[in-house]
């Protein structure tokens, strides 16, 4: 049976930027990595905490969370099983998280504290390209989100998360598996606007939804919502 | 046109070049002029390169499909831009907008990449770039979903004149270009304005601000808890 030093040499070699090093390489990373298991709903990182690591997602969802001084909260994104983070004191000291990081479903992570892993990738440019590419990756889901929020009004943004979300419910009822709180926090709004536009497009037969499932019968129509933009 | 490498050797990513390197670069960059409303690059245009601002002012814009524009972030003399399309061939999420005539150094991908890559301090450099210009872009994204037009507006005079209480501040932005700063339209810039004048928190006319309670603007702009 393979240790899980073993299974994660394994992972590496797959997985940009670790990809990039060399098998002596990826063997320090491996050797080297804090595994940690989170339950769902438990804190990985939290905002304002100076947290100088790469982290590697080996198994489970992560979201990254914004939390205003008011208490909202706004989900920016959401890592899956083989996406890479850090905290930014990874790369400039004592700056603080600017995100809390929460496991959504049990996860299984991998964390790599600066101090072993950034002699590692100054040996190898290339690995360091290749983070630098995962960084482009990361801002333009950044740049897209404030496309959203710019020029897209709730009602857009709203109509953009059912059809991403529960765009196979057409026609059929489907589990309701995001709270009102969920969605607002992925929407950057607030539960009651979420509730009331909900019942909005219920009223206007885009939508179907009870105390537990969702049904989109007119997904034309919630189309049309998503595609308007801000006058 | 001259090429001096004063600048350049100061710059984040070039400063961690060796002098040979770094001589190689300025003798291979293409020096542009650009004026004042022109475009370096356009959002949704693949623009592969690397970018030194010599000289004048650029900003980071987005376009909504109705010609609706937003200011992501600001650059200026010193800063350097790596093209999201040098990473993965994509076309670029923004345009650069030239917002004060400017000179600027730029090399393309074939060009760039190699000669950096022979000094790999400088490619962590390129990644600390790369986490800063993240951080303005999420920073906007966060006054969206927290920060009503008034907020988004304090923040936006506080960092923009760094004012200091009781000076007369030259006002340097039109009401289009708040606008396009904070995701609203002119009018409402104006009317927000002169409510945070009714409020004494600023007063205007048509050339100066004074701010005259910057601990009300900070509170407002969701910088003091």
């Amino acid at each position: 049976m393979k240790t899980e030093t073993e299974s994660l040499k394994e992972v590496l070699a797959q997985r940009s930027p670790f990809a990039a090093l060399n098998k002596t390489e990826q063997i320090e990373f491996a050797q080297n990595a804090i595994p940690g298991r989170y339950k769902k709903g438990e804190i990985c990182a939290y905002q304002g905490d100076v947290w100088p690591y790469l982290l590697l997602v080996g198994q489970g969802k992560v979201d990254i969370v914004k939390e205003s001084p008011e208490g909202r909260s706004l989900i920016v994104q959401t890592l899956e099983t083989g996406d890479v983070f850090w905290g930014l004191a990874f790369f400039q000291d004592n700056i603080p998280m600017p995100v809390t990081l929460q496991a959504s479903q049990i996860s299984h992570l991998y964390l790599w504290d600066r101090a072993i892993a950034q002699p590692i990738l100054l040996r190898n440019s290339h690995a360091l390209w290749g983070l630098c590419q995962l960084m482009v990756v990361r801002m333009e889901r950044a740049n897209e989100i404030v496309e959203d929020l710019a020029f897209s009004p709730v009602t857009g943004r709203l109509a953009g998360l059912i059809l991403n979300h529960y765009g196979d419910a057409m026609g059929d009822y489907t589990k309701r598996n995001m709270t009102l709180d969920e969605m607002a926090a992925r929407i950057g709004s607030t539960r009651e606007m979420v509730c009331r536009l909900l019942y909005r497009f219920s009223d206007e037969g885009v939508v179907r939804i009870n105390r537990t499932e969702f049904m989109i019968s007119d997904r034309e129509k919630l189309e049309g919502f998503a595609r308007k933009v801000k006058g | 046109m001259t090429k001096s490498s004063d600048g350049l050797a100061q710059a984040p990513v070039f400063k961690k070049l060796t002098a040979v390197d770094r001589a190689e670069l300025i003798r291979l960059a293409e020096v542009k002029t650009y004026r004042k409303g022109e475009f370096i690059c356009w959002q949704d245009e693949v623009w592969p390169k690397a970018l030194y601002i010599a000289s004048g002012r650029i900003e980071w814009t987005m376009l909504s499909p109705d010609g609706k524009r937003q200011v992501v972030f600001g650059l200026g003399a010193g800063d350097v831009v790596w093209g999201h399309s040098l990473f993965d061939d994509h076309p670029m999420p923004a345009s650069l907008e030239v917002m004060a005539r400017c000179q600027v150094y730029q090399w393309p991908r074939e060009v760039a990449m190699p000669i950096v890559s022979r000094n790999v301090e400088a490619v962590w450099d390129v990644s600390r770039l790369l986490v800063l210009a993240m951080r303005h872009v999420r920073e906007v994204v966060y006054g969206f979903a927290f920060h009503p037009v008034a907020g988004r507006l304090a923040r936006l005079l506080l960092n923009h004149y760094q004012p200091i209480e009781g000076q007369h501040t030259p006002r340097d932005l039109t009401l289009d270009e708040m606008a396009a700063t904070v995701g609203t339209s002119r009018e409402l810039v104006c009317k927000v304005l002169y409510r945070f004048a009714d409020a004494e928190l600023i007063r205007i006319n048509r050339t100066e601000f004074v701010f005259t309670d910057r601990k009300k603007l900070e509170e407002l702009a969701g910088e003091v808890s």
